[in-house]
Protein backbone atom coordinates (compact mmCIF):
# COMPACT_ATOMS: atom_id res chain seq x y z
CA UNK A 1 0.00 0.00 0.00
CA UNK A 2 2.28 2.88 -0.76
CA UNK A 3 1.89 6.63 -0.01
CA UNK A 4 3.11 8.45 -2.32
CA UNK A 5 3.55 12.54 -2.04
CA UNK A 6 3.63 14.53 -5.28
CA UNK A 7 4.81 17.94 -5.53
CA UNK A 8 3.51 20.67 -8.68
CA UNK A 9 4.85 24.13 -9.30
CA UNK A 10 5.54 24.37 -12.70
CA UNK A 11 2.97 27.60 -13.18
CA UNK A 12 1.68 29.99 -10.62
CA UNK A 13 -0.24 27.38 -8.74
CA UNK A 14 2.06 25.31 -6.02
CA UNK A 15 0.04 22.04 -4.63
CA UNK A 16 1.17 19.47 -2.45
CA UNK A 17 -0.29 16.00 -2.92
CA UNK A 18 -0.91 12.42 -1.14
CA UNK A 19 -1.68 9.33 -2.84
CA UNK A 20 -1.78 5.63 -1.38
CA UNK A 21 -3.57 2.82 -3.78
CA UNK A 22 -5.61 5.17 -5.87
CA UNK A 23 -7.19 7.52 -3.22
CA UNK A 24 -6.67 11.04 -2.73
CA UNK A 25 -5.43 11.72 0.96
CA UNK A 26 -4.39 15.23 0.63
CA UNK A 27 -4.18 17.95 -2.05
CA UNK A 28 -3.43 21.80 -0.74
CA UNK A 29 -2.35 23.78 -3.55
CA UNK A 30 -1.88 27.86 -3.44
CA UNK A 31 -2.49 30.05 -6.71
CA UNK A 32 -0.03 33.11 -7.20
CA UNK A 33 -2.30 35.74 -8.69
CA UNK A 34 -1.48 39.36 -10.23
CA UNK A 35 -3.11 42.16 -10.67
CA UNK A 36 -5.19 42.67 -13.51
CA UNK A 37 -3.68 43.49 -16.87
CA UNK A 38 -0.57 41.37 -15.91
CA UNK A 39 0.31 37.57 -15.95
CA UNK A 40 2.94 35.83 -13.85
CA UNK A 41 6.68 35.77 -14.14
CA UNK A 42 8.77 32.79 -13.65
CA UNK A 43 10.91 35.12 -10.42
CA UNK A 44 7.88 36.32 -8.71
CA UNK A 45 6.07 32.98 -9.12
CA UNK A 46 9.17 31.34 -8.07
CA UNK A 47 9.41 33.80 -4.74
CA UNK A 48 5.79 33.05 -4.22
CA UNK A 49 6.03 29.13 -4.25
CA UNK A 50 9.05 29.20 -2.19
CA UNK A 51 7.32 30.90 0.72
CA UNK A 52 4.67 29.00 1.09
CA UNK A 53 5.96 25.43 0.01
CA UNK A 54 7.14 24.10 3.47
CA UNK A 55 3.80 24.96 4.78
CA UNK A 56 1.74 23.09 2.51
CA UNK A 57 4.10 19.94 2.76
CA UNK A 58 3.25 20.42 6.75
CA UNK A 59 -0.38 21.40 5.70
CA UNK A 60 -0.33 17.96 3.14
CA UNK A 61 0.88 15.66 5.72
CA UNK A 62 -1.21 16.65 8.66
CA UNK A 63 -4.29 16.23 5.90
CA UNK A 64 -3.58 12.83 5.26
CA UNK A 65 -3.30 11.94 8.23
CA UNK A 66 0.36 10.82 7.82
CA UNK A 67 4.13 10.82 9.40
CA UNK A 68 7.36 11.49 6.88
CA UNK A 69 7.79 7.34 7.74
CA UNK A 70 4.46 6.78 6.29
CA UNK A 71 5.17 8.17 2.62
CA UNK A 72 6.83 5.92 0.49
CA UNK A 73 8.14 7.80 -2.28
CA UNK A 74 8.77 12.05 -3.13
CA UNK A 75 7.29 12.48 -6.35
CA UNK A 76 7.84 15.83 -8.20
CA UNK A 77 6.99 17.55 -11.58
CA UNK A 78 10.23 17.50 -13.58
CA UNK A 79 8.39 19.22 -16.41
CA UNK A 80 7.18 20.76 -19.04
CA UNK A 81 6.89 24.36 -17.53
CA UNK A 82 8.61 27.70 -16.01
CA UNK A 83 12.31 27.16 -14.83
CA UNK A 84 12.44 29.14 -11.87
CA UNK A 85 9.37 27.76 -10.36
CA UNK A 86 10.15 24.58 -11.29
CA UNK A 87 13.48 24.34 -9.99
CA UNK A 88 12.15 25.90 -6.47
CA UNK A 89 9.78 23.32 -6.24
CA UNK A 90 12.18 20.41 -7.13
CA UNK A 91 14.61 21.64 -5.02
CA UNK A 92 12.35 21.41 -1.76
CA UNK A 93 11.83 17.23 -2.98
CA UNK A 94 14.97 16.55 -2.99
CA UNK A 95 15.73 17.77 0.70
CA UNK A 96 12.90 15.94 1.93
CA UNK A 97 13.66 12.62 0.14
CA UNK A 98 17.04 12.77 1.37
CA UNK A 99 16.10 13.70 5.22
CA UNK A 100 13.47 10.82 5.24
CA UNK A 101 15.32 8.60 2.40
CA UNK A 102 13.19 8.10 0.56
CA UNK A 103 13.35 7.17 -3.91
CA UNK A 104 12.26 10.46 -6.11
CA UNK A 105 10.79 10.54 -9.07
CA UNK A 106 10.70 13.00 -11.94
CA UNK A 107 7.41 13.29 -12.89
CA UNK A 108 6.03 14.89 -16.74
CA UNK A 109 3.31 17.18 -16.19
CA UNK A 110 1.35 16.53 -18.52
CA UNK A 111 0.89 12.75 -17.94
CA UNK A 112 -0.19 14.07 -14.08
CA UNK A 113 -2.95 15.36 -15.56
CA UNK A 114 -3.80 11.74 -17.71
CA UNK A 115 -3.43 9.55 -14.69
CA UNK A 116 -5.32 11.49 -12.90
CA UNK A 117 -7.74 12.27 -14.88
CA UNK A 118 -8.00 8.08 -15.31
CA UNK A 119 -8.28 7.62 -11.73
CA UNK A 120 -10.80 10.39 -10.86
CA UNK A 121 -13.14 9.46 -13.83
CA UNK A 122 -13.00 5.41 -14.33
CA UNK A 123 -12.22 6.05 -18.26
CA UNK A 124 -10.13 3.15 -19.48
CA UNK A 125 -8.66 4.50 -22.80
CA UNK A 126 -9.86 7.60 -23.81
CA UNK A 127 -8.52 10.19 -26.47
CA UNK A 128 -7.79 12.70 -24.07
CA UNK A 129 -8.02 16.50 -24.33
CA UNK A 130 -5.48 18.35 -22.18
CA UNK A 131 -5.87 21.77 -22.52
CA UNK A 132 -4.05 24.46 -20.14
CA UNK A 133 -2.77 27.64 -20.27
CA UNK A 134 0.49 26.27 -20.89
CA UNK A 135 -0.66 22.92 -23.13
CA UNK A 136 -2.50 21.98 -25.80
CA UNK A 137 -3.08 18.90 -27.09
CA UNK A 138 -4.73 15.81 -27.96
CA UNK A 139 -3.32 12.45 -26.95
CA UNK A 140 -4.14 8.98 -27.25
CA UNK A 141 -2.05 6.42 -25.72
CA UNK A 142 -0.72 3.37 -27.74
CA UNK A 143 1.93 0.69 -27.11
CA UNK A 144 3.78 1.83 -23.98
CA UNK A 145 3.60 6.10 -25.22
CA UNK A 146 0.87 8.71 -24.71
CA UNK A 147 0.69 9.40 -28.12
CA UNK A 148 0.38 13.14 -29.15
CA UNK A 149 -2.32 13.36 -32.15
CA UNK A 150 -2.60 16.46 -32.23
CA UNK A 151 -1.14 20.07 -30.95
CA UNK A 152 -1.40 23.81 -31.17
CA UNK A 153 1.54 25.06 -33.36
CA UNK A 154 1.89 28.07 -31.45
CA UNK A 155 0.33 29.11 -28.05
CA UNK A 156 -1.61 27.34 -25.73
CA UNK A 157 -5.71 27.95 -25.81
CA UNK A 158 -5.41 28.69 -22.05
CA UNK A 159 -3.11 31.39 -22.54
CA UNK A 160 -4.77 32.46 -25.62
CA UNK A 161 -7.63 33.19 -23.20
CA UNK A 162 -5.25 34.73 -20.38
CA UNK A 163 -3.69 37.09 -22.36
CA UNK A 164 -7.15 38.22 -24.07
CA UNK A 165 -7.81 38.97 -20.56
CA UNK A 166 -5.42 41.22 -19.94
CA UNK A 167 -6.49 43.36 -22.26
CA UNK A 168 -9.60 44.01 -20.84
CA UNK A 169 -7.93 44.20 -18.02
CA UNK A 170 -10.27 41.08 -16.24
CA UNK A 171 -9.38 39.77 -13.17
CA UNK A 172 -6.80 37.36 -12.58
CA UNK A 173 -8.74 35.64 -9.30
CA UNK A 174 -9.25 32.98 -9.09
CA UNK A 175 -8.29 32.76 -13.04
CA UNK A 176 -8.70 34.55 -15.95
CA UNK A 177 -10.02 31.99 -18.04
CA UNK A 178 -12.86 31.46 -15.24
CA UNK A 179 -13.83 35.28 -15.74
CA UNK A 180 -14.18 34.96 -19.16
CA UNK A 181 -16.36 32.31 -18.62
CA UNK A 182 -18.44 34.01 -16.45
CA UNK A 183 -18.57 36.94 -18.85
CA UNK A 184 -19.10 34.85 -22.28
CA UNK A 185 -22.68 33.84 -20.20
CA UNK A 186 -23.90 37.12 -20.44
CA UNK A 187 -22.52 37.56 -24.33
CA UNK A 188 -25.40 37.86 -26.94
CA UNK A 189 -23.65 38.80 -30.64
CA UNK A 190 -21.29 36.55 -31.93
CA UNK A 191 -18.40 38.39 -33.46
CA UNK A 192 -16.80 36.29 -36.38
CA UNK A 193 -13.00 35.32 -35.36
CA UNK A 194 -10.29 33.38 -37.87
CA UNK A 195 -10.98 29.94 -37.20
CA UNK A 196 -7.21 28.21 -37.39
CA UNK A 197 -7.23 24.34 -37.86
CA UNK A 198 -4.60 23.26 -39.57
CA UNK A 199 -5.02 19.17 -40.17
CA UNK A 200 -4.80 17.53 -36.71
CA UNK A 201 -3.18 21.13 -35.05
CA UNK A 202 -4.39 24.07 -33.91
CA UNK A 203 -2.88 27.44 -33.97
CA UNK A 204 -3.94 30.76 -31.18
CA UNK A 205 -1.60 33.27 -31.82
CA UNK A 206 -3.59 34.95 -35.14
CA UNK A 207 -6.85 34.97 -33.20
CA UNK A 208 -5.34 36.86 -30.45
CA UNK A 209 -3.66 38.90 -32.40
CA UNK A 210 -7.00 39.71 -33.93
CA UNK A 211 -9.48 39.86 -30.77
CA UNK A 212 -6.69 41.81 -29.74
CA UNK A 213 -7.04 44.76 -32.01
CA UNK A 214 -10.64 44.04 -32.45
CA UNK A 215 -11.20 44.78 -28.62
CA UNK A 216 -9.89 48.12 -28.99
CA UNK A 217 -11.88 49.27 -32.28
CA UNK A 218 -15.30 47.36 -31.41
CA UNK A 219 -15.27 48.34 -27.50
CA UNK A 220 -14.55 52.19 -29.15
CA UNK A 221 -17.54 52.34 -31.12
CA UNK A 222 -19.56 50.37 -29.37
CA UNK A 223 -20.11 47.47 -31.71
CA UNK A 224 -20.46 45.17 -29.07
CA UNK A 225 -19.86 44.24 -25.45
CA UNK A 226 -16.64 42.74 -23.49
CA UNK A 227 -18.99 40.16 -22.79
CA UNK A 228 -19.91 39.54 -26.66
CA UNK A 229 -16.23 39.13 -27.19
CA UNK A 230 -15.39 36.70 -24.21
CA UNK A 231 -18.66 34.73 -25.97
CA UNK A 232 -17.23 34.96 -29.25
CA UNK A 233 -13.67 33.89 -28.39
CA UNK A 234 -14.67 30.87 -26.25
CA UNK A 235 -16.93 29.57 -28.68
CA UNK A 236 -14.51 29.96 -31.79
CA UNK A 237 -11.42 28.79 -29.41
CA UNK A 238 -13.49 25.60 -28.17
CA UNK A 239 -14.86 24.80 -31.74
CA UNK A 240 -11.58 24.41 -32.59
CA UNK A 241 -10.55 21.63 -29.88
CA UNK A 242 -13.50 20.14 -30.50
CA UNK A 243 -12.59 19.32 -34.23
CA UNK A 244 -9.06 18.15 -33.61
CA UNK A 245 -10.34 16.08 -31.14
CA UNK A 246 -13.16 14.56 -32.61
CA UNK A 247 -10.74 14.02 -36.05
CA UNK A 248 -8.10 12.15 -33.30
CA UNK A 249 -11.29 10.19 -31.94
CA UNK A 250 -12.17 8.80 -35.47
CA UNK A 251 -8.36 7.78 -36.38
CA UNK A 252 -8.23 5.98 -33.05
CA UNK A 253 -11.71 4.58 -33.28
CA UNK A 254 -12.34 5.91 -29.59
CA UNK A 255 -15.66 5.63 -27.90
CA UNK A 256 -14.22 7.66 -24.60
CA UNK A 257 -13.07 11.10 -24.47
CA UNK A 258 -11.14 12.63 -21.07
CA UNK A 259 -10.68 16.41 -21.03
CA UNK A 260 -7.97 17.45 -18.32
CA UNK A 261 -5.75 20.82 -17.39
CA UNK A 262 -7.41 23.63 -16.09
CA UNK A 263 -9.30 24.77 -19.64
CA UNK A 264 -10.83 21.46 -18.88
CA UNK A 265 -13.29 23.45 -15.75
CA UNK A 266 -14.78 25.34 -18.81
CA UNK A 267 -18.33 23.94 -18.54
CA UNK A 268 -19.20 25.76 -21.87
CA UNK A 269 -16.11 23.25 -23.37
CA UNK A 270 -17.35 20.14 -21.71
CA UNK A 271 -20.68 21.22 -23.23
CA UNK A 272 -19.60 21.40 -26.59
CA UNK A 273 -17.14 18.31 -26.10
CA UNK A 274 -20.90 16.06 -24.96
CA UNK A 275 -22.63 16.93 -27.82
CA UNK A 276 -20.02 15.65 -30.28
CA UNK A 277 -19.74 12.76 -28.30
CA UNK A 278 -23.51 11.89 -28.57
CA UNK A 279 -23.45 12.72 -32.47
CA UNK A 280 -20.84 10.20 -32.23
CA UNK A 281 -22.15 7.41 -29.71
CA UNK A 282 -19.09 8.33 -27.71
CA UNK A 283 -18.27 9.33 -23.70
CA UNK A 284 -17.57 12.48 -22.21
CA UNK A 285 -15.27 12.59 -18.94
CA UNK A 286 -14.15 15.60 -17.33
CA UNK A 287 -12.90 16.30 -13.47
CA UNK A 288 -13.59 18.71 -11.62
CA UNK A 289 -11.50 21.77 -10.21
CA UNK A 290 -9.41 20.10 -7.79
CA UNK A 291 -8.03 17.80 -10.79
CA UNK A 292 -8.05 19.71 -13.89
CA UNK A 293 -6.14 22.95 -12.43
CA UNK A 294 -2.58 21.79 -11.50
CA UNK A 295 -2.35 20.04 -8.05
CA UNK A 296 0.05 17.83 -6.14
CA UNK A 297 -1.94 15.04 -6.46
CA UNK A 298 -1.77 14.14 -9.98
CA UNK A 299 1.73 14.20 -9.52
CA UNK A 300 1.46 12.04 -6.52
CA UNK A 301 -0.63 9.72 -8.42
CA UNK A 302 1.70 9.80 -11.93
CA UNK A 303 4.47 8.88 -9.74
CA UNK A 304 2.75 5.98 -7.42
CA UNK A 305 2.02 4.42 -10.88
CA UNK A 306 5.63 5.11 -11.78
CA UNK A 307 6.76 3.55 -8.37
CA UNK A 308 4.96 0.58 -9.17
CA UNK A 309 5.96 -0.32 -12.37
CA UNK A 310 9.57 0.48 -10.97
CA UNK A 311 10.54 3.77 -12.02
CA UNK A 312 13.27 5.64 -10.13
CA UNK A 313 14.68 8.95 -10.30
CA UNK A 314 18.70 9.38 -8.70
CA UNK A 315 19.56 12.08 -7.41
CA UNK A 316 22.00 13.08 -9.86
CA UNK A 317 19.46 12.94 -12.51
CA UNK A 318 16.97 14.74 -10.62
CA UNK A 319 17.13 18.31 -12.47
CA UNK A 320 13.92 19.77 -14.10
CA UNK A 321 13.22 20.54 -17.94
CA UNK A 322 11.21 23.09 -19.56
CA UNK A 323 10.89 21.49 -22.65
CA UNK A 324 9.36 18.01 -21.94
CA UNK A 325 7.50 16.18 -24.57
CA UNK A 326 4.32 14.21 -23.16
CA UNK A 327 5.81 10.78 -25.49
CA UNK A 328 9.00 11.00 -24.21
CA UNK A 329 7.98 9.02 -21.01
CA UNK A 330 7.89 5.13 -21.35
CA UNK A 331 4.60 4.46 -20.22
CA UNK A 332 5.31 0.57 -19.01
CA UNK A 333 2.88 0.77 -16.39
CA UNK A 334 0.31 0.55 -18.69
CA UNK A 335 -0.40 -2.66 -21.33
CA UNK B 1 33.38 61.05 -0.15
CA UNK B 2 33.33 57.43 -0.97
CA UNK B 3 34.72 54.43 0.98
CA UNK B 4 37.71 53.95 -0.44
CA UNK B 5 38.25 50.13 1.02
CA UNK B 6 35.63 47.64 0.59
CA UNK B 7 37.08 44.82 2.40
CA UNK B 8 34.75 43.48 5.38
CA UNK B 9 32.43 40.66 5.41
CA UNK B 10 30.13 40.19 2.85
CA UNK B 11 31.50 43.11 0.36
CA UNK B 12 31.48 41.06 -3.27
CA UNK B 13 32.36 43.83 -5.66
CA UNK B 14 32.67 42.48 -8.26
CA UNK B 15 35.08 44.96 -10.52
CA UNK B 16 37.08 44.39 -13.96
CA UNK B 17 38.59 48.16 -13.39
CA UNK B 18 38.86 50.71 -11.25
CA UNK B 19 36.08 51.96 -9.47
CA UNK B 20 34.62 54.30 -8.58
CA UNK B 21 30.99 56.67 -8.57
CA UNK B 22 29.33 55.18 -12.22
CA UNK B 23 32.40 52.61 -12.21
CA UNK B 24 31.95 50.01 -15.18
CA UNK B 25 29.71 47.92 -13.09
CA UNK B 26 28.26 50.18 -10.83
CA UNK B 27 24.48 49.59 -11.63
CA UNK B 28 23.05 50.71 -7.98
CA UNK B 29 20.27 52.60 -8.71
CA UNK B 30 20.60 56.27 -7.07
CA UNK B 31 18.58 55.48 -3.64
CA UNK B 32 21.89 53.09 -2.89
CA UNK B 33 24.03 55.81 -3.11
CA UNK B 34 22.30 58.50 -1.92
CA UNK B 35 22.17 55.85 1.16
CA UNK B 36 18.53 56.65 1.80
CA UNK B 37 17.58 52.86 2.06
CA UNK B 38 14.39 53.73 0.19
CA UNK B 39 12.76 50.57 -0.14
CA UNK B 40 13.38 49.36 -4.20
CA UNK B 41 13.30 45.50 -3.53
CA UNK B 42 10.18 44.25 -4.61
CA UNK B 43 8.35 42.96 -1.71
CA UNK B 44 11.02 41.48 0.24
CA UNK B 45 9.91 39.94 3.12
CA UNK B 46 11.75 42.09 5.22
CA UNK B 47 14.71 44.32 5.10
CA UNK B 48 16.65 43.85 8.56
CA UNK B 49 20.20 44.50 8.49
CA UNK B 50 22.89 43.13 10.97
CA UNK B 51 24.71 46.85 12.22
CA UNK B 52 28.10 46.21 10.64
CA UNK B 53 27.42 42.86 10.24
CA UNK B 54 27.03 40.79 6.86
CA UNK B 55 24.94 42.86 4.70
CA UNK B 56 21.16 41.49 4.50
CA UNK B 57 19.04 42.12 1.43
CA UNK B 58 15.63 41.38 1.21
CA UNK B 59 13.88 40.14 -1.93
CA UNK B 60 15.11 38.36 -4.44
CA UNK B 61 14.88 39.36 -7.84
CA UNK B 62 16.33 41.41 -10.39
CA UNK B 63 19.88 42.59 -10.03
CA UNK B 64 19.17 45.69 -10.01
CA UNK B 65 16.84 46.12 -7.63
CA UNK B 66 18.60 44.00 -5.28
CA UNK B 67 21.44 46.68 -5.51
CA UNK B 68 19.60 48.94 -3.60
CA UNK B 69 17.48 47.12 -0.99
CA UNK B 70 18.25 46.87 2.76
CA UNK B 71 21.86 48.21 2.74
CA UNK B 72 21.20 51.68 3.77
CA UNK B 73 24.02 52.17 6.27
CA UNK B 74 25.68 49.08 5.93
CA UNK B 75 28.86 50.40 4.48
CA UNK B 76 30.40 52.37 6.63
CA UNK B 77 29.77 55.35 7.96
CA UNK B 78 26.32 56.14 8.45
CA UNK B 79 24.53 57.97 6.06
CA UNK B 80 26.67 57.73 3.91
CA UNK B 81 26.65 56.75 0.15
CA UNK B 82 27.07 53.13 -0.28
CA UNK B 83 30.58 52.08 -2.20
CA UNK B 84 29.74 52.94 -5.55
CA UNK B 85 30.52 50.02 -8.10
CA UNK B 86 29.65 47.78 -5.29
CA UNK B 87 27.20 45.38 -6.59
CA UNK B 88 24.85 45.68 -3.52
CA UNK B 89 26.95 43.67 -1.05
CA UNK B 90 25.53 40.53 -1.65
CA UNK B 91 26.56 39.08 1.86
CA UNK B 92 25.86 35.51 2.14
CA UNK B 93 22.64 36.46 4.65
CA UNK B 94 19.58 34.86 3.79
CA UNK B 95 17.30 36.14 1.09
CA UNK B 96 13.62 36.07 1.01
CA UNK B 97 13.32 33.67 3.26
CA UNK B 98 11.45 32.55 5.77
CA UNK B 99 12.39 33.90 9.34
CA UNK B 100 13.36 30.80 10.94
CA UNK B 101 15.97 30.08 7.95
CA UNK B 102 17.01 33.44 7.73
CA UNK B 103 17.96 33.41 11.51
CA UNK B 104 19.93 30.00 11.30
CA UNK B 105 21.51 32.12 8.26
CA UNK B 106 22.62 34.95 9.75
CA UNK B 107 23.86 33.14 12.92
CA UNK B 108 25.71 30.18 11.18
CA UNK B 109 26.37 31.63 7.95
CA UNK B 110 30.25 31.91 7.74
CA UNK B 111 30.18 33.36 4.65
CA UNK B 112 33.37 34.39 3.29
CA UNK B 113 33.11 36.38 0.05
CA UNK B 114 36.55 37.18 -1.71
CA UNK B 115 36.04 38.82 -4.58
CA UNK B 116 39.46 38.66 -7.21
CA UNK B 117 40.45 41.24 -9.40
CA UNK B 118 41.92 39.43 -12.43
CA UNK B 119 42.49 42.89 -13.87
CA UNK B 120 41.38 45.13 -15.99
CA UNK B 121 41.84 42.91 -19.36
CA UNK B 122 40.20 39.66 -18.35
CA UNK B 123 37.26 40.64 -16.75
CA UNK B 124 36.44 37.53 -15.08
CA UNK B 125 35.13 37.83 -11.71
CA UNK B 126 34.95 34.90 -8.84
CA UNK B 127 32.45 34.89 -6.02
CA UNK B 128 32.79 32.51 -3.05
CA UNK B 129 30.56 31.29 -0.78
CA UNK B 130 30.99 28.96 2.26
CA UNK B 131 27.70 27.54 4.10
CA UNK B 132 28.56 25.64 7.69
CA UNK B 133 25.83 23.14 8.41
CA UNK B 134 25.24 20.80 11.33
CA UNK B 135 27.24 17.85 10.17
CA UNK B 136 29.07 16.67 6.62
CA UNK B 137 25.67 14.37 6.20
CA UNK B 138 23.52 17.83 5.56
CA UNK B 139 25.97 19.48 4.02
CA UNK B 140 26.52 17.23 1.49
CA UNK B 141 22.57 16.45 1.40
CA UNK B 142 22.57 20.68 0.73
CA UNK B 143 25.01 19.96 -1.90
CA UNK B 144 22.75 16.91 -3.74
CA UNK B 145 19.72 19.23 -3.52
CA UNK B 146 21.38 22.56 -4.86
CA UNK B 147 23.34 20.72 -7.39
CA UNK B 148 21.59 19.48 -10.23
CA UNK B 149 19.81 22.90 -11.43
CA UNK B 150 20.34 23.17 -14.81
CA UNK B 151 22.21 26.67 -15.34
CA UNK B 152 20.43 28.97 -17.98
CA UNK B 153 23.80 30.53 -19.06
CA UNK B 154 25.69 27.99 -18.95
CA UNK B 155 29.16 29.40 -20.63
CA UNK B 156 28.44 32.38 -19.22
CA UNK B 157 28.57 31.55 -15.52
CA UNK B 158 29.96 28.59 -13.68
CA UNK B 159 29.41 27.02 -10.82
CA UNK B 160 31.65 24.49 -8.77
CA UNK B 161 29.97 23.09 -5.25
CA UNK B 162 32.23 21.00 -3.14
CA UNK B 163 31.73 19.65 0.56
CA UNK B 164 34.72 19.91 3.15
CA UNK B 165 34.21 18.26 6.21
CA UNK B 166 30.53 19.96 7.58
CA UNK B 167 30.82 23.35 5.04
CA UNK B 168 29.38 23.44 1.40
CA UNK B 169 32.31 25.78 -0.89
CA UNK B 170 30.38 27.37 -3.81
CA UNK B 171 32.66 29.01 -6.22
CA UNK B 172 31.18 30.87 -9.39
CA UNK B 173 33.45 32.40 -12.02
CA UNK B 174 31.55 34.70 -14.78
CA UNK B 175 32.45 37.65 -17.05
CA UNK B 176 28.97 39.12 -16.88
CA UNK B 177 28.23 40.58 -13.45
CA UNK B 178 24.26 40.81 -13.97
CA UNK B 179 24.29 37.07 -14.88
CA UNK B 180 26.53 36.74 -11.94
CA UNK B 181 24.43 38.10 -9.74
CA UNK B 182 21.20 36.53 -10.62
CA UNK B 183 23.07 33.01 -10.79
CA UNK B 184 24.35 34.06 -6.97
CA UNK B 185 20.69 35.16 -5.62
CA UNK B 186 18.96 32.54 -6.99
CA UNK B 187 21.48 30.05 -5.34
CA UNK B 188 20.99 31.92 -2.08
CA UNK B 189 16.78 31.45 -2.37
CA UNK B 190 17.42 27.82 -3.33
CA UNK B 191 19.83 27.62 -0.14
CA UNK B 192 16.97 28.79 2.05
CA UNK B 193 14.45 26.62 0.54
CA UNK B 194 16.61 23.88 2.13
CA UNK B 195 17.94 25.39 4.88
CA UNK B 196 14.16 25.65 5.91
CA UNK B 197 13.40 22.27 5.10
CA UNK B 198 15.48 20.57 7.28
CA UNK B 199 14.90 22.46 9.83
CA UNK B 200 11.14 21.69 9.58
CA UNK B 201 11.27 17.96 8.10
CA UNK B 202 14.54 17.28 9.41
CA UNK B 203 14.61 14.16 11.53
CA UNK B 204 16.77 15.59 14.39
CA UNK B 205 15.64 18.31 16.56
CA UNK B 206 15.42 21.74 14.92
CA UNK B 207 17.30 24.88 16.00
CA UNK B 208 15.95 27.06 18.72
CA UNK B 209 13.23 29.82 16.68
CA UNK B 210 13.71 32.54 18.99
Amino acid sequence: MPAVLGFEGSANKIGVGVVRDGTVLANPRRTYVTPPGTGFLPGDTARHHRAVILDLLEEALTEAGLTSQDIDCIAYTKGPGMGAPLASVAVVARTVAQLWNKPLLGVNHCIGHIEMGRLITGATSPTVLYVSGGNTQVIAYSEHRYRIFGETIDIAVGNCLDRFARVLKISNDPSPGYNIEQMAKRGKKLVELPYTVKGMDVSFSGILSFIEDAAQRMLATGECTSEDLCFSLQETVFAMLVEITERAMAHCGSQEALIVGGVGCNMRLQEMMETMCQERGARLFATDERFCIDNGAMIAQAGWEMFQAGHRTPLSDSGITQRYRTDEVEVTWRD
Amino acid sequence: MQAADEGGGGAAGARGGPSGPGGPNSHSPPSVLEGRGAPVSPGGPSDQVSPGGPDSQGGPGGPRAQGGSGIPDGQGGPGGPGSPGDEGAVGPAAVGAPDVARAALESGLGGDAAPVDVGPENRQMVFTLTVPFRSPLEAEMARRALAPEAQGHQQAVQKECAVNGSVLAVRWTAEDADLLQISINSFLDQLALVVGSIQHFGLTPPLSLG
